[in-house]
């Protein structure tokens, strides 16, 4: 099927009237969660997962996909008016959309983070329209062992590029393969570290593992925080639309932040939080007035908005194209998918091109969606920011034990989620990053299973892995995720005293 | 005290734990594979033993800054009682929402969670988790089409 055959399908199904709905409850739903204090977007996306259950797969993903980039958006309200970002690829917008709160120009600043949200959102779908494909036929050629290094230079990057230590980040992927080893092994059916507890023999939830370490131990984590009072912030939105100059001055930055996070988003482990902080880099560097940052320039909330929201779509790429999700939030999507009977990987786009193609589709309104009502709702979003913790946490608890009870319909899983909620909680404490935790639960099974049929194939000569130029390539290249950050380190290290 | 060396200390112990219970698989023979279902956990177990051990080490080097206070983590009495609290909150609801049925035991959860979380707005916490039981009961079990435990009541 050719591009254009499958974007009049996808149309066709994305605008059906059920799904035109589903793609604008999931972007209100995101953008509120983005907001809601404490709640970040994996936690968001993994916390709706339960309400898709009764769905027909296409319009589930499509709410799903809607809560992931209004959660994206969300995120920025609370930098803008708070100066909190409400994930970390928001901290480069509280750097410039602070101060213009301040001055009392949050109405423009949010505005145009949404504008430069929509119009660089609008073009990243074009771009995945494009790439998408084409990665998915190159991908066609991959047998199990080139998935394997795949899915291992996927893990290894996400750890490369974390923004702590790479030592913490490999515990955290090693940690989360030994939980994907639970449960009955698909090829022989031995049961593996059930400890005899015939519940065990499914394996751990990709939910369970996602909402205790997420839900749980974030609002343990948030009760820590102190209360923040939004009051004041409230009256300093001011009008909403932004001026003529404002949206000239954005109009570049829209664009060039845009291409940054497409393309940086396309990278495993690159993200939104890279992107958004290059795309600011970039900014002040062909700004003729670099000074001005920092102080409220427009560009400075244009630039980092627009490539976060590239990046998420940069990242559906190669999760819809490869099946290989990038970054913990594409994780928890990449579970979702699995959970509904799809993989998402070049079969998807051969087998299932509807599914692909609406979801595709439904990425052009739906951004559309999120900047019609965000405009007008600014106003109602920065309330959000004021419900009381003590309210809203509970009730958070409470969604959380009854999505991971929806799944199975067991009270085991309730206390294994509280349980690792406290793992969790503890490896925030050491620093030792939860994402990678899930995503290579999500991968782990996939790993082991193409890491024994390439092993099989070759008669059980590991030399596969190494003589296949693709497979041989990758592995290289995790290799090199690894050591990158070991050199950044020294090179940063030599100027000060810390090594 | 230096969590590097803790953490360190407690992912060994993991480590060894889960090579034991990878040592101890019992595996069928004569199957058609080249390496069977140890093979995988056998290279996480001996990945985690090393790394736990890097870590340790690590701890072991940055001793003396923590002398100095500097990669000091501390936990406060509060943020310990919240971090027994919520879980202990969790399980209790866990083991009793089969009997007393998904309301009633949601209810009960939302107050108490309320309170321990500092809120004494009494009837406004009585409305808000009624409001949420209710809510999330019928939009699951009529609109969503999923069981939930009913329990002693009658709808």
């Amino acid at each position: 099927m050719d591009i254009w055959h499958g974007i009049w399908l996808g149309f066709g199904i994305a605008f059906r009237p059920e799904n035109i709905v589903f793609a604008a409850v999931g972007a209100l739903a995101g953008t509120l969660i983005g907001v809601l204090p404490g709640i970040g977007p994996m936690t968001g996306v993994a916390l709706l997962i339960p309400i898709s259950y009764g769905l027909d797969p296409t319009s589930a993903l499509i709410m799903m996909a809607g809560i992931y980039y209004g959660a994206m958006y969300g995120g920025s309200t609370t930098s803008i008016l708070l100066n909190i970002p409400g994930e970390s690829s928001s901290v480069m917008t509280c750097l410039d959309g602070y101060p213009l709160a301040q001055q009392g120009r949050a109405g423009p600043a949010l505005a145009i983070a949404a504008i430069g949200s929509f119009w660089a959102g609008t073009l990243s779908v074009v771009g995945l329209m494009f790439v998408g494909p084409f990665i998915a036929r190159l991908a066609l050629l991959f047998g199990p062992a080139e998935y394997f290094s795949l899915m291992l230079f996927a893990l290894t990057a996400v750890a490369g590029f974390s923004s702590g230590s790479p030592l913490k980040a490999l515990i955290a992927m090693v940690f989360g393969l030994m939980i994907s080893t639970v449960g009955e092994d698909l090829q022989s059916g031995t049961a593996r570290f059930t400890f005899d507890n015939p519940k065990l023999l499914d394996g751990i939830e990709f939910l369970i593992v996602a909402l205790g370490l997420f839900a749980v131990a974030e609002v343990i984590a948030s009760l820590q925080e102190e209360e923040i009072s939004g009051l004041g912030a409230l009256k300093k939105i001011g009008r909403v639309w932004p001026t003529r100059d404002d949206l000239r001055a954005s109009f570049g930055a829209m664009n060039r932040g845009g291409l940054v996070g497409f393309l940086m988003g396309a990278l495993p482990g690159g993200g939104a939080i890279i992107s958004s902080f290059l795309a600011y880099d970039l900014e002040k560097r062909v700004s003729r007035h670099p000074e001005r940052f920092g102080h409220g320039a427009i560009e400075g909330v244009a630039a980092p908005e627009a490539a976060n929201n590239a990046a998420s779509i940069g990242a559906l790429t190669h999760l819809l194209s490869l099946g290989i999700p990038g970054s913990g939030t594409t994780a928890i999507m990449l579970g979702a998918f699995i959970m509904f009977g799809l993989r998402p990987g070049p079969l998807l786009f051969r087998d299932h091109p509807d599914v692909v193609w609406a979801l595709v589709a439904s990425m052009y309104f739906g951004n559309l969606i999120l900047l019609l009502l965000n405009l007008p709702l600014v106003g109602l979003f920065a309330r959000v920011t004021l419900v009381p913790r003590n309210l809203l946490l509970p009730m958070v608890l409470a969604f959380s034990a009854l999505g991971v009870y929806t799944v199975n319909g067991n009270v085991q899983d309730i206390i294994l989620m509280a349980l690792l909620g406290l793992v969790g909680y503890y490896f925030r404490k050491v620093n030792i990053p939860l994402a990678p935790i899930v995503l290579s639960v999500v991968l782990g099974q996939l790993m082991e299973q193409a890491m024994r049929q390439a092993m099989t194939i070759a008669n059980g000569n590991p030399g596969v892995f190494i003589t296949s130029p693709i497979s041989g390539t990758l592995l290289l290249l995790a290799v090199l995720s690894l050591l990158v950050p070991l050199f950044r380190r020294r090179r940063a290290g030599s100027g000060s005293t810390a090594a | 005290m230096n969590f590097d060396i803790l953490t360190g200390f407690l992912l060994l112990l993991l480590a060894g734990f889960y090579l034991r219970e990878t040592v101890s698989l019992t595996e069928m023979t004569g199957l058609a594979t080249a390496i069977g279902p140890k093979a995988f956990p056998y290279l996480l177990g001996t990945s985690m033993l090393i790394l736990s051990l890097l870590l340790l080490w690590q701890g072991w080097q940055e001793r003396p800054k923590v002398d100095r206070g500097k990669a000091q983590v501390n936990w406060t009495r509060s943020e310990i009682r919240d971090f027994l609290v919520v879980p202990v909150l969790i399980i209790l609801y866990a083991l009793v929402l089969e009997s007393l049925g998904y309301l009633l035991s949601t209810l009960f959860f939302l107050l108490a969670g309320m309170l321990c979380m500092g809120r004494r707005k009494w009837t406004s916490n009585l409305l808000w988790a009624l409001w949420f039981s209710l809510g999330t009961y019928f939009l699951f079990t009529h609109w969503l089409d999923v069981q939930l435990p009913r329990g002693p009541l009658p709808f």
